[in-house]
Order: C-alpha cells, then structure tokens, then sequence
C-alpha cells in the first residue's frame, strides 16, 4: 500500500512534468505564427502609412491578402493620433479593404468583446451611416469606456453632450474614459459643461472635476454656487477650477474660500489664488501662513513663492511674524527657494525698522550729523525714528524693494542681494542745510556685475515739515542692461516714468520704442531686452496695492495717531 | 508505547506534508478562481488608458536604501521611466557608510533643498533633501540610519502622492506595473494597499531598467528560489484574495494610501517584519474602527529583484522573515480566531500560524523523531515510502502551479526554462525544503533569545546588456 502511495504520488508528478512542458510548447508555437502573421502587418502597414505614395500604393494590395483578424489586431494598436497624411491612408486601408464593414459589424454584434474591438477601431470609420452613439451607450460598460476613449478631439467635441452623460456611469472606468475625452476636447466642451453646472444636478461631481483640469474662465460664473455648497468636495474642486478664472469676483470667492472651515478647501483655495499672480490674492494668501493647518499653511507658503515677487516680499516680511508657525514656514520657503537659486536671503532688509538697527549703515556723504560727532549710532537711531513713524517712508522703502524685485527677473531673494540705498532727508527748510542718511544692504555672496540705477520717485510730502524721502534701487541682474540703454537713449526714466498719470500705459508704448531705440543704436534687440520690455507692463509697475501694503507693512496709522 | 509512536513517525510526517500540499492545492484552485476574476474585471487592460489620465492619483515611489551603491542608480533609472503619468521618486539613504547617496547625486545631478515636510510619523534626523535639475520627480532624503521601517516613515513623511509605493532598492519594476497597482485603489475605495508580483533576475538580462524575458538563473539555489517564488507569490497571494485577504504585500514591492499608513502610525520601526505588520495592523485598525481596510494582490505588475546566491545569505534572509512572521504574530495575537477581526482573525491569522509558523517546527520534529527511529531500528524502513509519496505529491502540486503561471503570464517562454524548472520542482522537495525548514528553526531560535537585528545582504548588481 504504501509502495504503491508512493509511485501513485511520484506518476502524478511526472504526469504534470509532461503535461506543463507540452502545453507550454504548444503555447510557444501559436504565439509564434500569431507574431509571424503580426510582424508581416506590421511590414506592409510601416511601408503604407509612413512611405511615399508610390511604395504605398505597391503595398496597398499586398495589405488586401493578410488575414482580417491579425491586420485588426495590429490597427488596434497603432495610436489614436496618428498624423494627417497616416492616418489619411488608415483610413483609405479600412475603407477600401473592407475592414469599415468589418468593424461596422462588429459594433453591433452579439458578443462584446467584438463590440469592444469595435468601440476601439470606429475613430477610423468615416461612412455616413456609422452611429457613434451606439457604442457610447452600450450596455457593456468595457465598450462604452473604449468608445469614449478612441474619440479624436474633433470626435469628442461633436460628442460632448453624451461623453458628459457618461460622466455619471456607474462604472469608474467609463466616467474616467469619459473625463479624459471631454478635456481632450477642450474649449469645445465648454458650453455643454457649463450648461450642465448651472443646471445643478445632485451629482454633478464629475463635471465639476472635469471643469477643474479645464482651464478656460467662462466655467468660472457657474462655480459661486459651488463654491457655498455644503459638501466639501465640492467647494474644494469650485476652488480648484476658479483657479483658471480671473477678475474681482473670482478674486472674492476664492479669498471666501481661503478661510473654509475645511482645510482642503482652504487649500485648493490658496493654490488657485497663487495662479491669479495678484498683490491682493499675495495678501490673502500671506495671511494663511497663520493658518491652524500645517497644510494649509505650507499650501500658502508655496503659493507665495509661487506668486513671485510680491509673495516673496510677504514671506520676508513673515520671518518677523509673531506667529511662530508662520515664522517657520516662511523660513522654510525662503530656505528652499535660497537653495534652488543658490542665493542667500538677507531678512535685515525686510522690515524698515530692523533695517535701521542691523548695523549695515554707512554714513552718507551727504549725512549731517546734528551733533556733529558722525556717530553711526546716532544716525541709525535717526533713520529708525524717520521710518518708524513715517507710513510713507515705510511705502517707499517697500517701493524700493518692489522696484529691486521688479528689475530682477529671478526672485525677491535674489533681489535682496541687490544694494538698495535709503536716503531720508530731514524736514527741508530752505535756508537749512539738508540731513540724510544712506543705509545700504550688504552684497554678501553675489559678484556684482555692473550694478545698474533703478530709480523709484521720491514720496511727495503735503508738507515742508513732513520728512522727504528718496529711495534708490541697485540691483544687479544684467537683464537691467537694455533699460540703461533705454534711458541713456533719451527715453525717461522709470522714475521720470513713474511721475506720468499712467504708467501702464507708458510701460506698453515705451517697450517698442526701447527696441528701436537700441536697433538705431547699431544693435539688434537682444532677447533679454525682450524680456524686460515684456516685463515692464506688469512688473516695474511700482504702485502697490493697499491691501498688499497692509499684509506688507501692518495696518496704516490713523491720521490722529500720526 | 515507544515502538507504536516511533511507528506513527512517518504516518504523522507524512500526514502532514500531505496536509500542508492540500492546503497549497486548495490555494491553487482559488488562485485559478480569483485570476479568473481580475482577468474579468481588468480585461482588455482598460487601466491602461485610464491612468495615463491626467486625473491619475498622484503615486510616490518610496526606495529605502542601505549600502545599495551597486544597484540603486540602475533601480532609479528604471523608476524614471515608468509611465505612470503622475510620478514621484522618493530614494531615502538610510547612513549608508557606502557611496549610495553620492552615486545617486553624480548620476542625477542631485542638489540640495530645504526639506518642508510635516514629521506625522516619528524617525531619525533628516541630515539633508536633495532634488535633481534634471528630473524633478527625484528626491532623495539624506538621513541618519535608523533601519527600513524608519526610512519609509521619513519617506512616507516627505512624500506627496496620496498613494505610496514602498520598494526594495535592488528592485527593477515593470514600466506599465504602477499603473496596474493603482487601479484597484479607483475600483473600490475601501483599498489600503495593493501588492504586486515579485520575480527572481538572477542571470535575467536587463534593458533599459527593465527585464525583456526571464531567465532561469544558472546556479541552483536561486534556480530552486524561482520555484519558489512562483508557487508563494502567483499561487500564495494571489489565492488568498478570496480566502480572506491577504496579511503580506511584499516589502520589495507595494501600493498604499499614505493617509491611512499615516493615520495606523506609519512602519513600525522595532518590528523585524514591518511589512507584514504594516499589512496586519491596517487591517486590524480598519475592524476597529469600522473602516474598510482591503488588501489586494495583483498577479500581473511585477517587480524583479535579485535572490542571494549564496546558502549563507539565503539562511540569513529565510531566518529573518521567520522571525518577522513570528512578531507580527506575536504583536496581534489577540486577532487569531477573534470573530471581530472577519477573515482575517478567523482564517488568515491561523493559518499563518499553522502553516507558517508551527510547519517548520512539526516537521523538523518528525524528521528528527524519524532519523533517530530509524537508526536504532524502532522505524520500519518502509515508513519512507510514505514520506516520498508526500513529497511526490508536494511536486506535482508545485509544478501544477509553475503549470498555471505559464499559461496565464508566460513568465518563462521556453521549452529547455520549463524542463529545467519542472526538474527543480522535484529537487526542492528533496533537497531544498529540508534546507529552509533548518533556516526557519534557527529563525525560531533567535526570535526566543531576543535577536531582531537585520544582517547583512550582499548586492551583485543587475547583468545589463
């Protein structure tokens, strides 16, 4: 008995040794004439669709004698976006060899896994008589997704109203297929979309996570109810979406949102603010670096960066916050983005007050001191008192940094490598000599190549008695180049510019004539003069936001107090 | 008495292989049953189109390395060129002392960054974040060592992606395999964390980062190591889907939500089998907090990793996850045969801990109880037959598995691949599995004295051509 258990067991196992070889062999020799038939497709379709027309037209019967289901296999495939001319070809291929009749019965045959092939290959089917639509509303969710996905843009955009149908299946492969087809005919499906948001419908998640990945600012007016819906996803894609959106009314949801009681909407909100690239959005979102989330907080923080120079002046300013979690992350940001440019940040420059007590002052040429002992000390005490009480002085100042982040293409931490020159001249009488003092940043660790004058205008006083305040800016990014040029050229000045009632306007009608200026000169307009002139309209605009001026400096004084 | 138990040797011996190659059996027929399933449901490879969405999830790859100098560039390499469209790359150098991090830094241009990252899980010191000019989907985290379940606390801290993919560093993954791993995550929402197939390179060649066609590795240990691999992984975890779910997503290669790992307190640093606690403890947590907590194993996406060659290694790694096995076991034993805990405290807790943990130990027993028997004559010699006649059907059963992974996945399409794998099906039952059953007791061993140290492995790298 237990001899024969034995060879029983040990039969058994040889039995399976040759059964598993064999099978497997068998295996091997089907998948080697199905890759031999495949190989010679994929032969005659290389030479059709990608040859000139003679060689194509010499292998277009040769295409009519391979085998129907091998030569569907390969079309199968081939990509969706094949070019003009291939696809040109494809097509005439399928027409002519019979394979539209194929695929045309196939989409309506009994079996969905021909259905499914079919679903897959009817962007090539180009008779009149082919309805796309079967195939979208199949009753076999595979089919459905494939049909929705083998859409060209041009097919997706002529079939929206149903692709945003599918966008409730109840099968996450089809909504999904759906999803990607309605982006892929992108500002196209826009009407539809809309009409399907204002409509409202209880689910209508889909859709909304569609219009989030849509950029396109006419999806914008349907999202305010969105926005106050009680469900959090929802208000968090609103936000999401609004990004894509512009103007005040934007402006307003998202600030609304930036303080949701749900902290990934708060961050959906802040990332979409970033993309608005606003001083009061940079406002909004330097106020959520206090916020009770770490999320939600370094949302914010990259979102400053992102919005380049006025987040970068906030996060500087947030090194001083007495939140100490704001402290941190504006910290952390000013460190990341110090080692991405490989500068350093100088934070002494952020706050006007600190400025007067780093110990960066030199004495002016110009700097008279009232008891006449030259004693830095004095000065800086002098400087601080001017700025500390003076909401003009400290605009100007914030105004110098703007104009040093503004002349500089890369960021405010590499503007703070710039050396920005304070000049705070005493009350001015006019038999009195002049006071001033000059603080100057340090040039740590950046070689300095031809530092350029940037010039703010001087804050006008009301009064005679009231301080007189000049700040100038030097910063050193040799992008500045063409602007020396542009002034040197006879054009005016930023500041000269700045005193005219519209500096946008300036901005616009001096780029062209920077360049002209410069191709008179004997030079061709160089690519960063380009730039800069690009620039000027939004960057060298140095009039600052009031709203972006309080999340900057702190609230203004009231007249009484002053 | 004496004559009548040592008589009864054999029978028990047998007994119970024949025990343990009808629960494997068992496991074949669900495996069959539950491919079937996953064909059906990702048939026509839909996941394909579907995560190369932009709405993909977003996945961070966390690479754990430790003195892996030699393959943690062609490892990362190979990552880079996944197609996943929503991608991150997070490689942790865990203090090696050898030039892991300066490779990775030469060959990807690596800077360094401030690190922003909010510590949810506790692990040691961050000495330095570096991100790459050229790729900006690698990370590299720079910190001190404090071991693999460390350095994926600090990876799953660091990281961005709402999934995780914890792997080895000397793990190559297939281009299209993320994409497959994710997809179950989309399907059903209670998903924790899904596993892939791990398969042996050994003497396989690799092209960009990838393994075209395996190899049956020349040298025997690893050779009967791919047998193995086949029947735990295609057969094993893939049965174990409908039977109750799986306790093990390898550490070499696994998908989790990072929400979830966060909130359960992330690996478990004293654990020597953090995987596997990792796995047992989401479940746990998810009964005990009424949540869903699915564990899935996919077949299809495979990662390739490298298996020790030498009898030395290999001794150290099987005792290792002995030892593992024994502390989850351990750390959750209130889970065995507990109805609150379903499936998992009801079956797939005690069958780990009789198939997994007590197997060694019972059959050493008989086998020693038998060798004693038969040299002072108290065993009739014809016992053994018996015990061949289990093994025989422990072979036939193994190459019924090696039998199914070829006709579903074609891993090794060759005539000579399958008669030499077949032949290794027969000697790892002689030979092999009497090898293992030593390694696992001497696992035993050291987990009752105390020992949770790792060992050390030793990398030969990948054969790229």
């Amino acid at each position: 008995m237990r001899v024969q258990m034995f060879v029983v067991a040990w039969s058994l196992s040889l039995l399976m040794f040759f059964f598993y070889v064999a099978t497997g062999w068998l295996t091997d020799v089907r998948k080697a004439i199905v890759a031999k038939q495949e190989a010679k497709v994929l032969e005659v379709l290389s030479v059709l669709l990608f040859e000139n027309d003679e060689e194509a037209k010499q292998v277009h019967n040769k295409a009519s004698a391979l085998p129907t289901p091998a030569l569907l296999r390969v079309i199968q495939t081939l990509a969706v976006d094949l070019d003009g001319q291939a696809r040109a070809r494809l097509q005439q291929l399928v027409r002519t060899n019979g394979l539209e009749k194929s695929i045309r019965r196939r989409a309506t045959a009994r079996r969905w896994r021909m259905r499914v092939q079919a679903a897959q290959l009817q962007y090539l089917v180009t008779h009149p008589d082919h309805d796309r639509s079967k195939l979208l509303n199949d009753k076999h969710s595979l089919v459905r997704a494939r049909a929705a996905e083998s859409l060209t843009p041009n097919q997706a955009a002529a079939h929206v109203e149903e692709l945003l149908e599918l966008l409730d299946d109840e099968a996450i492969v089809v909504r999904i297929a759906a999803q990607d087809a309605v982006l892929t005919a992108g500002s196209r499906a826009v009407p539809a979309l809309l009409e399907r948001l204002e409509r409202g419908e209880a689910n209508a998640l889909q859709a909304l996570q569609v219009a989030a990945n849509l950029p396109d600012a006419r999806l914008t007016s349907a999202l305010d109810d969105y926005a106050r819906s009680d469900d959090i996803e929802r208000r968090r894609l609103s936000a999401q979406a609004l990004g894509h959106g512009g103007g005040t009314a934007t402006a307003q949801i998202l600030e609304r949102l930036a303080v949701d009681d749900d902290a990934e909407v708060r961050v959906a909100a802040i990332k979409s603010l970033a993309v608005t690239r606003s001083q009061r959005s940079a406002a909004v979102v330097g106020r959520a670096l206090r916020d009770r989330s770490w999320l939600v907080r370094r949302a914010a923080g990259l979102a400053l960066d992102d919005l380049g120079a006025p987040g970068h002046m906030l996060l500087r300013r947030h090194l001083h916050d007495d939140d100490p979690f704001a402290r941190d992350m504006a910290r952390q940001i000013l460190d990341s983005i110090a080692a991405r440019t490989g500068l350093s940040i100088v934070p002494a420059l952020d706050n006007p007050l600190d400025l007067a007590d780093s110990g960066l002052i030199e004495p002016s040429d110009t700097a008279a001191d009232p008891d006449g002992s030259n004693d830095p000390a004095d000065e800086a005490t002098a400087a601080r008192e001017l700025v500390a009480n003076d909401r003009d002085a400290q605009i100007a100042l914030a105004q110098s940094e703007a104009a040093a982040v503004a002349a500089n293409p890369e960021s405010a931490v590499a503007s703070s490598a710039a050396s920005i020159a304070l000049t705070i001249e005493s009350p001015v009488a006019p038999d009195e000599e002049r006071s001033a003092v000059t603080i100057e940043s340090p040039l740590p660790d950046v070689d300095s190549p031809d530092p350029v004058e940037v010039s703010v205008p001087t804050v006008e006083q009301p009064s005679t008695q009231a301080p007189r305040v000049e700040v100038s800016a030097v910063p050193v990014a040799d992008v500045q180049k063409p602007l020396v040029q542009n002034t040197a050229a006879g054009q005016p000045s930023i500041r000269e510019a700045q005193a005219q009632p519209d500096h946008a306007q300036f901005t616009q009608a001096q780029a062209p004539q920077a360049q002209a200026s410069q191709a008179q000169a004997g030079g061709a307009p160089s690519a960063s003069m380009l730039v800069v002139a690009e620039r000027e309209e939004v960057e060298l605009d140095l009039r600052l936001d009031d709203a972006f001026l309080e999340a900057l400096l702190g609230p203004a004084p009231d007249e009484d107090d002053s | 008495m004496i004559k009548w138990f040592f008589d009864s040797i054999a029978d028990i011996a047998a007994a119970w292989v024949i025990g343990i190659t009808a629960l494997q059996l068992m496991m074949v027929a669900s495996a069959i049953y539950e491919f079937r399933r996953l064909r059906m449901r990702d048939r026509h490879q839909v996941w394909k189109r579907m995560l190369t969405s932009r709405l993909a999830p977003r996945v961070s790859i966390l690479v754990p390395a430790y003195n892996e100098e030699v393959t943690v560039s062609e490892t990362v390499t190979g990552l880079l060129a996944l197609s996943y469209p929503n991608l991150e790359i997070v490689v942790i150098n865990d203090g090696s002392p050898d030039n892991t991090a300066d490779v990775l830094i030469n060959r990807f241009d690596l800077r360094p960054v401030h690190p922003i990252y909010q510590e949810r899980v506790e692990h040691a010191d961050i000495k330095s974040l570096y991100r790459s000019s050229r790729e900006p989907r690698l990370v590299l985290i720079d910190k001190f060592n404090g071991g693999k379940a460390d350095s994926l606390n600090a990876g799953v801290n660091v990281a961005s992606g709402e999934l995780v993919c914890a792997i080895d560093a000397d793990t190559l993954v297939a281009p299209d395999a993320l994409q497959q791993l994710v997809a179950p995550f989309l399907h059903n929402p209670d998903m924790v964390a899904v596993g892939g197939t791990v398969r042996l390179t050994n003497d396989s060649p690799v092209r960009a980062a990838a393994i075209p066609h395996l190899v049956v590795p020349k040298k025997p240990l690893p050779a009967l190591q791919a047998v193995e691999y086949v029947r735990a992984f295609v057969v094993g975890r893939l049965g174990w889907n409908p039977l109750g779910g799986n306790l093990i997503i390898s550490g070499a290669f696994g998908v989790f939500k990072r929400e979830k790992v966060l909130a359960a307190g992330g690996y478990e640093k004293s654990s020597i089998g953090e995987d596997m606690e990792l796995i047992v403890r989401l479940r746990r947590v998810g009964y005990e907090r009424s949540e869903g907590a699915r564990v899935e194993f996919l077949p299809e996406p495979v990662a390739w990793t490298e298996s020790p060659e030498s009898a030395k290694v290999l001794a150290r790694q099987r005792n290792r996850w002995q030892r593992g096995l024994m502390d989850v076991l351990m750390r959750h034993k209130r889970m065995i045969l507990n109805p609150r805990y379903g499936s998992a405290g009801m079956i797939s807790m005690p069958f780990f801990f009789i198939v997994e943990f007590l197997s060694p130990i019972v059959e050493a027993l008989s086998l020693t109880l038998l060798f004693v028997g038969l040299v002072t004559g108290l065993v009739d010699p014809a016992s053994l037959w018996v015990l061949g006649a289990a093994y025989g059907f422990g072979a036939a059963v193994t190459i019924l598995t090696l039998w199914f992974d070829d006709m579903a996945f074609g891993s090794y399409p060759k005539f000579i691949y399958r008669v030499k794998l077949a032949g290794y099906a027969v000697l790892e039952q002689l030979f092999y599995r009497p090898l293992t059953i030593v390694w696992r007791l001497w696992g035993v061993r050291l987990f009752l004295m105390g020992r949770t140290e790792w060992g050390q492995q030793v990398r030969k790298g990948f054969t790229t051509s």
